[in-house]
C-alpha cells in the first residue's frame, strides 16, 4: 500500500484495529490513499476486507486507532456531520442492500430521499437511465 | 413533510392489523379514562349544587331575646362567609306553622304556650371544601346562646368520603390504562421499526439524518394517538347519548340531575393527551432502539 507523501491524501489510517469480542479482525492497519488513486485490497475470506470497508464507509464506528477521511478524523467528527459525509460516498454493497418489496424506482429514489432532495429532482434524476 | 406523512401512512397500511389493534387499545383506554372524567365532572357539579343551597337553621336557647340579635348576627358573620341571615322569631314560626297546617289549627289552638324556639335561618356561601363548611357549622354551634344547628352535614360528609375513595380508585385505573396504552404504542412502533430495518439501515448508510429516519415513526405514533383519542371519545359520546337520556328520564323526578357531556376544554385536553401518548410511546421505543 501507498506510503509516499500525504499532500493529497483522501483516506489515512493509523494503527487501526478492530475486535469482535476478544478476537482481532484488523490489527494495526496504517495506510494512506491519495486522491485519484485506484486501490485493491485482497486477501482470503475472513481476512478483514469487509470489516475495513465498513469502518471506511462509516457503518462501524467502534474501533481502535485513527481514521482520517478528507482531513476529518472519524473519532472526533460530531454525529450530526456524519450524514453529510456519508452522502459523498458511492458504495456498491456486498449484499446489494436492495429492498425486495419496493420497486426499482423506489430503491433508487430512497438514496436521494435520504439526502433530502426535492421530489421533483428525485423524479428527474431517478428516471434518467 | 409530505414525505414523512406518506411513509407513515404506508407503514400503517402495511401493518393494518397491528395498527388497528393499537388504535383500538388507545381508544379503549381513552374511553375508560374519559368515562371517569365524565362521571367526576358531573358528580362534582351535582354535589356542588347540593352544597350550594348551604341553608342552615340555627335554633336558639330559651333565654334568647330580640335585644341580643344584633350582637349574635355580628358574631356569626365574623365566623365565616354568610350570604344571608333571616331572624325567625318563635311567634312568627308559629304563625307560619298555623298557615301551613290550616286544617289542624284547632289542635294548635289548644297549645297554651309557644313550644317553638327562636331561630335564625342562614345561607352559607358555598365553599369548595366541605371540611370548611363543617368547621363553620361546629363554630356556630359552640356559641353560648345557640341551642342547635341543623345542616345536612351527616350524610353529605359520609357521601363525600365514599366519593373521594371512588376518585382515588378512578385515578389509579386511569393511570393503569394510560400505561397500558403507552406500552402497546411503544411496542407497535418497535415492530414497525423492525419491519423497516433494512430500509433504515440503507438510509443511514447513504447519509440520512437521524431526524429524517425517525420522523415517520413519530408521525405514526401521533396518528395512532390522535385517532385513538377521537375514537375513544366517539364511543363515549355514543354511550353517553344512549345512557343519559334513559337515566335522566327515570330519575329526574326524584333528584336534581343535570348530566352533561365533557366540556370542550376537556375534550381538547383528552385528544391532546392521547396524541401526546402516541408520541411518547414512540419516543420511548426509539430511545431504546437507538440506545
Ligand atoms: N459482526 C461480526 N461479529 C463477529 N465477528 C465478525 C463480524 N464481522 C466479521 N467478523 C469476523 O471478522 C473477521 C473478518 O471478517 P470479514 O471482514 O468479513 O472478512 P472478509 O470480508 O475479508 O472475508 C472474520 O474472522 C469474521 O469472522
Ligand atoms: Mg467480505
Amino acid at each position: 500500500m501507498n506510503d509516499k507523501n500525504n499532500k493529497n491524501s483522501i483516506i489515512r489510517l493509523f494503527n487501526v484495529s478492530k475486535r469482535f469480542g476478544g478476537k482481532l479482525a484488523l490489527k494495526n492497519i496504517t495506510l494512506d490513499i491519495q486522491q485519484g488513486e485506484f486501490i485493491f485490497i485482497s486477501g482470503p475470506s475472513g481476512a478483514g476486507k469487509s470489516t475495513l470497508l465498513k469502518i471506511l464507509y462509516l457503518a462501524d464506528n467502534i474501533f481502535e486507532g485513527q481514521v482520517l477521511i478528507d482531513g476529518m478524523n472519524l473519532s472526533r467528527i460530531s454525529s450530526s456531520k456524519l450524514p453529510v459525509l456519508r452522502r459523498r460516498f458511492g458504495i456498491v454493497f456486498q449484499d446489494f442492500k436492495l429492498i425486495p418489496t419496493r420497486t426499482v424506482y423506489e430503491n433508487i429514489a430512497l438514496v436521494l430521499e435520504a439526502a433530502g432532495k426535492k421530489t421533483s429532482f428525485i423524479k428527474k434524476k431517478s428516471c434518467r437511465y | 413533510m409530505t414525505h414523512f406523512l406518506k411513509r407513515a401512512l404506508a407503514d400503517i397500511r402495511s401493518n393494518k392489523f397491528l395498527n388497528l389493534i393499537t388504535i383500538i387499545t388507545i381508544s379503549l383506554s381513552i374511553l375508560v379514562v374519559s368515562v371517569f372524567l365524565l362521571f367526576f365532572e358531573n358528580a362534582g357539579r351535582v354535589i356542588e349544587s347540593w352544597n350550594q343551597g348551604g341553608r342552615a337553621m340555627i335554633y336558639l336557647k330559651e333565654e334568647f331575646n330580640a335585644d341580643m340579635l344584633p350582637q349574635l348576627k355580628a358574631k356569626i358573620n365574623s365566623l365565616g362567609d354568610i350570604d344571608a341571615m333571616v331572624y325567625i322569631s318563635k311567634a312568627k314560626a308559629l304563625d307560619t306553622l298555623k298557615k301551613n297546617m290550616a286544617s289542624q289549627t284547632t289542635f294548635l289552638k289548644t297549645l297554651k304556650e309557644n313550644p317553638l324556639p327562636d331561630a335564625l335561618e342562614i345561607k352559607i356561601r358555598s365553599y369548595n371544601n366541605f371540611q370548611e363548611v363543617q368547621t363553620l357549622v361546629q363554630n356556630i354551634k359552640a356559641i353560648d346562646i345557640v341551642d342547635d344547628i341543623e345542616y345536612g352535614q351527616g350524610w353529605l360528609g359520609k357521601f363525600l368520603k365514599i366519593f373521594n375513595l371512588f376518585k382515588i380508585t378512578g385515578y389509579a385505573m386511569c393511570g393503569f390504562f394510560f400505561l397500558m396504552a403507552l406500552f402497546i404504542t411503544a411496542n407497535t412502533v418497535r415492530l414497525a421499526f423492525y419491519s423497516r430495518k433494512l430500509e433504515v439501515e440503507i438510509m443511514r448508510l447513504v447519509g440520512a439524518t437521524e431526524t429524517f429516519i425517525k420522523a415517520p415513526f413519530y408521525i405514526e405514533g401521533l396518528i395512532q394517538g390522535f385517532l385513538g383519542g377521537i375514537l375513544g371519545l366517539g364511543a363515549l359520546l355514543i354511550t353517553y347519548m344512549m345512557v343519559s337520556s334513559g337515566i335522566t328520564q327515570s330519575l329526574a323526578s326524584y333528584v336534581y340531575l343535570d348530566i352533561q357531556f365533557l366540556s370542550v376544554k376537556m375534550v381538547m385536553f383528552i385528544i391532546f393527551s392521547s396524541t401526546f401518548l402516541g408520541w411518547f410511546g414512540c419516543y420511548l421505543s426509539l430511545k431504546q432502539i437507538f440506545k
